[in-house]
């Protein structure tokens, strides 16, 4: 009961801000890049890999959610619509490089908590080879992929960001595991070989 | 005993919205079990211990110091007044005349039917030029629009339709800009709402002439 009444003031926050946003209030917006600064960039940062890239993508998600704000429509929630723009954002950067520099920094995948350096290469390997894999889908199903696996979001909330049926996105996910588990043991046998 | 196809679906059903913990266990012991005896799904073990793990441990980001944030908010607005600059002047300097000619038309046409009493009585001569603005007499027209009062002018703008109606909001319009002697308002002394309108039309404007006649 009480986090049903606390998600409802919430919703009448965000709207309440959503309209001084589409408003023009600065105030507004600045607001709004408080509270969603921290996922923009960690979405373009898993996209784009450097710092220096996601720093560029995030604001200029920014920039344009604040040149689009007449087109909010407020039927989507503000985290949604600034996903799908700084998605759209990192996107294009990524279009415009060549495919082994989108290739993920794996230094920053080392996981400190294992102590055995064997273990460690290990774990770094195991998870390039997936970050490889999932390079390597299909551009819907590396965005649902991204969304669902890694950003932990909803069936729902992936089908509004990336305007599709939630049926739709189920299909994508199956179809990546598919091909990731194909991809996957197909490399291992080859080494193996 | 899980077969491929099963394996596949299990895996999935892993990644999508949240299960129930139970049922999560047993099957992530289902998926250990096929990936471990299976040839075709062996690879996929990673899978299935990124599965096991929260959305938040699968892939971790690394964010940035504090520091970074602090000037982000501050970066975007200098990129934004910046950008808004460097369109403005170069729209602006690229359809200053095209606009320029817009506005001496709409005004001078709209304004004709209420300047006139007003010239007639004082100044007759520039109200017969400006009543026929189709004789090519610009510097006439020019000079019944620069004659106008910034509230007159602002009246005329108002009946303008689409994007110019709201131009009359801003300083443009109201004569804060000088507007006696500047046809065209330097778009940085327009508010947020008029400047964009106004690109927009620029934009449209643009398309318009690009777009090959019939």
């Amino acid at each position: 009961m009480e986090a049903t009444l606390q998600d409802q003031a919430q919703t009448q926050d965000e709207s309440a801000l959503a309209e001084r946003f589409r408003a023009g209030d600065r105030n507004a917006f600045d607001e709004i890049v408080t509270l969603h600064r921290r996922a923009v960039y960690t979405i373009a940062r898993r996209l784009l890999r450097h710092h220096e890239d996601a720093d560029e993508a995030a604001q200029m998600a920014f920039l344009r959610a604040w040149n689009a704000r007449f087109r909010f429509r407020g039927d989507a929630q503000l985290k949604t619509w600034l996903t799908r723009i700084v998605l759209n954002v990192s996107k294009s950067m990524l279009s415009s490089r060549r495919s082994a520099e989108a290739l993920p920094d794996e230094s920053a995948w080392a996981d400190s908590s294992q102590t055995d350096p064997d273990d460690r290469i290990d774990r770094v390997r195991s998870r390039g080879d997936l970050r490889r894999a999932v390079g390597r889908l299909p551009n819907r199903q590396q965005e649902v992929v991204m969304l669902k696996v890694y950003e932990g979001r909803t069936y729902r909330e992936v089908a509004e960001i990336l305007e599709l049926s939630e049926g739709a996105v189920k299909a994508h996910l199956h179809q990546a595991v598919s091909n990731l588990r194909r991809r996957l043991s197909g490399g291992r046998r080859m080494e193996k070989a | 005993m899980m077969d491929c196809a099963s394996f596949e679906n299990a895996l999935t059903e892993m990644f999508g919205d949240p299960v129930d913990p139970t049922l999560q266990r047993e099957t992530l012991a289902d998926l250990r079990d096929h990936a471990a005896t299976c040839a075709e799904c062996e690879g996929a073990a990673e899978l299935v211990e990124l599965a096991a793990l929260p959305p938040t441990e699968r892939d971790p980001v690394e964010m940035p110091p504090e520091s970074y944030w602090e000037g982000f908010n501050a970066s975007i607005a200098n990129r934004g007044a910046l950008r808004a600059e460097g369109q403005s002047r170069g729209v602006l300097r690229r359809y200053a005349p095209a606009a320029a000619v817009v506005v001496a038309l709409s005004g001078g046409w709209l304004l004709r039917g209420w300047v006139d009493p007003l010239v007639h009585e004082a100044q007759p001569q520039p109200v017969e030029t400006a009543s026929q603005p189709d004789t090519g007499s610009w510097s006439s027209l020019d000079e019944v629009i620069r004659q106008a009062t910034a509230e007159e002018l602002a009246a005329a703008l108002r009946g303008l339709p689409g994007e110019w109606a709201g131009l009359e909001a801003s300083g443009w319009a109201t004569g804060e800009n000088g507007l006696g002697g500047e046809w065209l308002p330097d778009a940085l002394e327009l508010n947020e709402n008029d400047r964009i309108e106004l690109m927009d039309w620029l934009d449209q404007l643009d398309q318009s002439e690009r777009r090959p006649s019939s």
